[in-house]
Formats: structure tokens, sequence, C-alpha cells
């Protein structure tokens, strides 16, 4: 009987998280899906083998990305992988809004570009819905460092999306 | 709080519920133009990051090779026993023709690889919809509900891509495997080892179809229900 929940609750947590955990682990990847669905599965298993440190059900989200980074991290200790990066800003979309396409497609392309130290904390806010205390848990740092990065990253993205004029005339 | 600091703590995090932050934006209307544009970027980033679409069956996916890690564990624990029905199964299918023996044999071979699936089935059966989608993949067709069917996964096989489908039935769970580009022996051919019944169906159509459950009784069935119900290969001419 303890077996049977233990494996629902598996279940539940797969249905209910691996999207979002699929989507992180492609940015941390470099947008190798190969390597991305690797990943979460690699989570998945560690998961499974420590459901019992998982006391509430509210913070399995926070629980199970901090595995995926502690895996991450392990993958590169193990070998770096010879990854063929996407691009990943020609992904294709799923609306046909054209100013919609334009604005995802310039951002994903900026996302791209940020250091890992900044598209961090920028994925686990918007992929993850976490407050800044929780990505400070997550990343190991504190709140305000949290935030300085997250400031940046999205002051960087604006940047590159809309350069500043300075930088865009010239004669 | 300065105004530098505000103008941060807007564009880092603009949804924040901090009650100094909410106080300090509600003094300066400036500042709460500047926090509706970060929301509107923090909208547009949760648009764009919505890509990649999610490979599709990768919930499935782990959920198999959770339940292959754990089926190895437990299969380190029971070595004699299983190995012992194994050798009855090999020296079962020894008799067999051997292009049946290789398609039963992988199709037995793959049921002992997923026991720990068998045991834990999930509890909601799978949509038909998702089944016919699964069948159309490979060329088939659903032409009406299999019923309680709980699980259903393309498993790749030497022979390629298969579907595989788990059912319940009267004694227990049936196991189907039917590999497109596999080969059976003509006609329908049965074999069983120490623990499971199972046949082997070359299909007119092209193709092996293999049931494998408990009795020969769930097989046949499950069965009846495959050829009422499903048209392998309905894009052949």
């Amino acid at each position: 009987m303890k077996d049977m929940n233990r494996t629902q609750r598996f279940e539940a947590l797969v249905r209910g998280h691996s999207a979002s955990l699929y989507r992180y682990a492609y940015w941390l990847c470099d947008g190798h899906a190969a390597t991305a669905e690797d990943l979460v599965q690699e989570t998945f298993l560690r998961a499974w083998k420590s459901m019992d440190q998982l006391q509430e059900h509210q913070a399995a989200k926070a629980w199970l990305m901090t595995i995926l980074r502690r895996e991450n991290a392990r993958r590169f200790e193990r070998k770096r992988f010879d990854i063929v990066d996407a691009d990943l800003a020609s992904l294709p979309e799923l609306t046909p809004a054209f100013e919609q396409d334009l604005d995802s497609h310039e951002l994903r392309r900026a996302i791209g570009q940020l250091e890992p130290g900044y598209r961090d904390p920028l994925l686990l806010q918007t992929l993850g819905g976490f407050s800044c205390e929780e990505i400070a848990q997550i990343m190991d740092l504190g709140k305000g460092a949290v935030m300085t990065r997250l400031f940046r990253a999205k002051k960087m993205l604006m940047d590159i999306v809309n350069p500043p004029q300075a930088e865009q005339t010239h004669g | 709080m300065d105004e530098l600091e505000l103008r941060r703590r807007c564009l880092a995090d603009p949804r924040s519920t901090d009650p100094a932050f909410r106080r300090e934006l509600a003094a300066h209307p400036a500042m709460q133009q500047a926090a509706a544009q970060a929301l509107h970027l923090d909208r547009a980033l949760g648009f764009a990051l919505q890509q990649p679409a999610v490979p599709p069956g990768l919930e499935d996916r782990i959920l198999l090779r959770v339940g292959l890690q754990q089926n190895r564990r437990r299969r380190r624990l029971a070595l004699f026993g299983l190995a012992a029905s194994l050798l009855v199964a090999l020296s079962g299918l020894l008799l067999l023709a051997p292009q049946k023996q290789g398609f039963a044999q992988m199709a037995l071979a793959h049921v002992y690889e997923e026991m720990d699936h068998l045991e834990h089935l999930p509890s909601a059966p799978v949509s038909d919809t998702r089944l016919a989608g699964l069948l159309q993949q490979l060329g088939a067709r659903l032409d009406g509900p299999l019923e309680a069917v709980r699980f259903a996964f393309i498993c790749p096989t030497p022979q390629g891509p298969g579907l595989h489908l788990v059912a319940d039935g009267p004694d227990g769970p049936v196991t189907v495997l039917y590999v497109p580009g596999a080969q059976a022996a003509p006609g329908e051919q049965h074999f069983a080892d120490g623990r499971f019944s199972g046949l082997t169906r070359a299909l007119p159509e092209g193709g092996a179809l293999a049931l494998i459950g408990n009795s020969t009784a769930s097989l046949q069935a499950l069965d009846l229900r495959l050829r009422q119900q499903v048209r392998w290969k309905a894009r052949a001419a």
C-alpha cells in the first residue's frame, strides 16, 4: 500500500512538472534537446530514489529543480558532452500571431546571449514561478544577489531587444 | 528605500508582495509605469519560454525508465527465481520455428523487462484518442474503443518501433506488442513458459503481433477485441 502511494505520488510529480523541468533543462543545455531529455530523466530517477525526502507537496517543484541543477552540475563533472548548440531563436512557434512571434523570437535570441549566472535566476523566476527567496534557496545565493542578477538580466535583455539609441545611430 | 533601489526591485521582481516595496511603489506614480513595463516584459518572457514544445511521450518515457530501473533492482534480488523461469521459457522457445522464436522471445523478454510496470499500472485508463494517435503513428487505425487499456507506449525493438499496450484481462494484465517491421511464423502460434502464456500472429497486412498474459483465456478475450476494433496497416493499399 505504501509502495502504491509512492508510485502514484511519483506519477503525479512526473505529470505535473516534467514540462517545466524539460524547458528549464533545455536552456541549461544550451538548446540541446536530447541532452535536456536525458537530464530530466536522470532528475526523475534520482527523485524516485529520494521520494521519502519530499515532505510537502507544495515544495515539489523547487525540490525537483534543485535535483535537476545538481544533475546538470554532475554532468559537467563526469565529462563535457559534445553539445551542438541549436539556434535558440529559431524554434518553431506555437502561435501564428506575427507581432508576438517576432517578440518571442527576439527574446529567445536575447536569452540565449545571457551569461548562465544571469540566465539561471531568470529561468527559475519565469519557468518555475519562484519568488526571489525561493530562487536564493535553490541557487544557494543571498536574496539581494538574486535580485541584482534578475535586474541585470532583464536590463541586458531590454538592451539586446531594443539597443540604446546611441549604439544604433552611427554614421 | 531610495529611488534606485525601488527601480531595481521594479524590474527584478515586479510581482513582489513585500509590503515595504508595495508601499513605496504606491507613493511613486512614476515608478508604477516602470513596474507595469516590467510586468509586460515578464509576460512576454513567459510566452517566449513556452518554447520549445515538450517532446511527445516524455512523461511516459520517464515512468518507463524508472519502472525499468526498479525492475532491475528487484531482478537482482530475485535472481534465482527469475533465472529458473527464463530457463523454462528458453527451453520452450527452442522448440519454435526460428522466425517465431525471435519475435516471441523478444516479446517475452520485453514483458520481463517491464515486470514492474505490470505490477504498478496507472489507475486511469489510456484514452481512445491517445490510443488512436499511437496506432496512427504506426500506420494502424482504431475503429472502436478497446477498453481497459492501462498503458500504451511506442517502444524501440530490434525490429523497429512497436506499440506496447497493457490491458486488463480476466486473469490479470495482458501485454500486446505490435511491431510493423517484424516477421513471425505464419498463422497463430502459441507458447508458454513457467509464468506466462503467449501467442504470436503474423499479420496478413505485414508486421507481427504478440499477446502475453497469465492465461490463454485472457489472451483470447483481448485478441478478439483487437480483431474487432483495430485495423493494422490501415494506410496500406
